[in-house]
């Protein structure tokens, strides 16, 4: 063989080997707790007295450019969505089941730093995981505005707040959990100034209808019996020689959709493995991994 | 044959400009890291602890976060000093600021405080001023990572433009050479 094919072989053999040996290309990554279904209510109080009447991108108010991030991540959502109450009234408290969003230069009485532009804070059960609440606090003493494009010197409140609701969604940030992707929610503020494809296959996946939380697989008579009909049809009628393993066919069918079930609902093949041997050994049926 | 196929896998490093979020926060230089920080150490989380704090604005979640002292390269203190983050959980009910630093028992850390009085995080850069300490099993040698464990290979990385997670491996710093690098930067800012 010569030297340059043996250059290509090698080429093609370490693409593959690359190709073969990563994970499933998802780059969104979650915090540990999402809403329950229904509608999350956010406060807007985004009065800034310092704010020119009309922003760079011609809103006329920070509570406009929120609820038109909120309105972009309602347009990849099914059964979670924001409504906004436009200049709310609401008392700015903490743990009190309202989601409040306003300007302060502190964290319900912590100071933020100059360095700190907004904050997001959850409350959650730890039983259920479920979010109770959730509240975002942009700095007041930043300058803001709000517009597309490369990064100027003022703060860009769209991006910026685009981000943050994604935090309340409950998505964390793809770079800082090994992924490599272009995403609005990487933890780091770039020219980039809208939702990518990943940002909204994360929201998608954390509440969009077409991707239930869980599945449910036919009972377990049902798949053995269509695997009997199988069995039947290659014997009957394809001829096909007898083959025996340790594994019974009932327990071929429950298992492997067992293993379906966890690797559909975002276990690896490890943890989809160990969940189906744990089930085996006795120990039921183990939480999948979304 | 391996030189040829070196570049097929490299992953060219991607530089982005630098705000970080989560809560956003505008990454602090080595030199603001380190002028901005009051006190500056060495430690190993021996003790959390999470309560009740009521406000003006209603109860919050707090967590004291015990450390051991190995070493204090600024500022003062004795052979055990304690932190107050704000979220935790108490019972079946839990607080988080996203990006707040989370301690587990036994972690290592340096730890750039910046104002241990109300703030939402007590370090430097909400974040930023946690590094985390891990011992080299092979060699004993202690390096020194970012707060969200990437390698941090010079203290010119800090605060400045990050690369994308890459499949070029980069060997973290040793915690002696950072050492030497914050008591160098506190020299120089003494004789200035």
């Amino acid at each position: 063989m010569s030297s340059r094919r043996r250059t290509a072989c090698g080429a093609f053999a370490a693409v593959l080997l690359c190709v073969t040996t990563l994970e499933p290309t998802r780059g969104f990554s979650f915090l540990p707790n999402k809403w329950p279904n229904g509608s999350v209510t956010m406060q807007l109080q985004l009065q800034l007295g310092s704010a020119p009447a009309t922003l760079i991108d011609g809103a006329t108010s920070f509570n406009q450019v929120a609820a038109s991030a909120m309105s972009t991540w309602n347009n990849h959502t099914d059964l979670v969505t924001f409504n906004a109450v436009d200049n709310s009234t609401m008392p700015r408290v903490e743990n009190d089941g309202f989601n409040s969003v306003f300007f302060d230069s502190s964290e319900f009485g912590r100071r933020l730093d100059g360095n700190t532009l907004a904050i997001a804070t959850s409350w959650y059960q730890v039983s259920t995981g479920n979010k109770l609440e959730g509240d975002l606090v942009f700095n007041n003493t930043v300058s803001w505005n709000s517009y597309r494009g490369g990064l100027r010197a003022s703060h860009d409140f769209n991006r910026v707040a685009l981000h943050e609701f994604g935090h309340i969604l409950g998505l964390d940030h793809p770079d800082q959990n090994g992924q490599r992707v272009t995403a609005l929610m990487n933890s780091e503020i770039t020219n980039l100034d809208s939702l990518t494809a990943d940002d909204i296959a994360g929201t998608r996946a954390l509440y969009g209808a077409g991707v239930a939380p869980d599945i449910s697989l036919p009972p377990r008579h049902e798949s053995n019996d269509s695997f009997n009909q199988l069995i039947d049809g290659y014997r009957d009628e394809l001829r096909a020689s007898q083959v025996t393993t340790h594994l019974d066919h009932e327990g071929l069918q429950a298992w492997v959709l067992e293993y379906l079930r966890y690797r559909l609902n975002s276990c690896s093949h490890g943890d989809a493995t160990t969940r189906v041997l744990m089930q085996i050994r006795g120990q039921g049926i183990q939480p999948v991994c979304r | 044959m391996f030189w040829r196929l070196f570049p097929l896998t490299v992953v060219g490093i991607v530089a982005a400009a630098g705000v970080a979020r989560s809560t956003t926060v505008i990454p602090p230089t080595f030199d603001a890291l380190v002028s901005g920080a009051s006190t500056i150490f060495v430690g190993q989380v021996i003790n959390t602890r999470s309560d009740w704090e009521t406000t003006r604005t209603g109860r919050s979640i707090v967590t004291l976060v015990t450390f051991r002292v190995e070493d204090v390269w600024k500022g003062h203190l004795g052979a055990v000093t304690q932190l107050e983050f704000m979220g935790g959980e108490i019972g079946d009910l839990g607080m988080r600021v996203e990006g707040i630093p989370v301690f587990r028992l036994g972690q290592r850390d340096v730890l750039f405080v910046g104002s241990t009085v109300r703030a939402v995080s007590p370090l430097v850069g909400f974040m930023h001023g946690r590094m985390r300490v891990e011992r080299d099993t092979l060699s004993g040698v202690d390096r020194v990572r970012t707060f969200d464990g990437r390698a941090l290979g010079s203290v010119a990385q800090i605060g400045g433009q990050r690369a994308a997670p890459s499949l070029a491996s980069i060997a973290p710093m040793r915690l002696t050479d950072l050492a030497s690098a914050v008591r160098s930067r506190i020299g120089a800012a003494r004789q200035r």
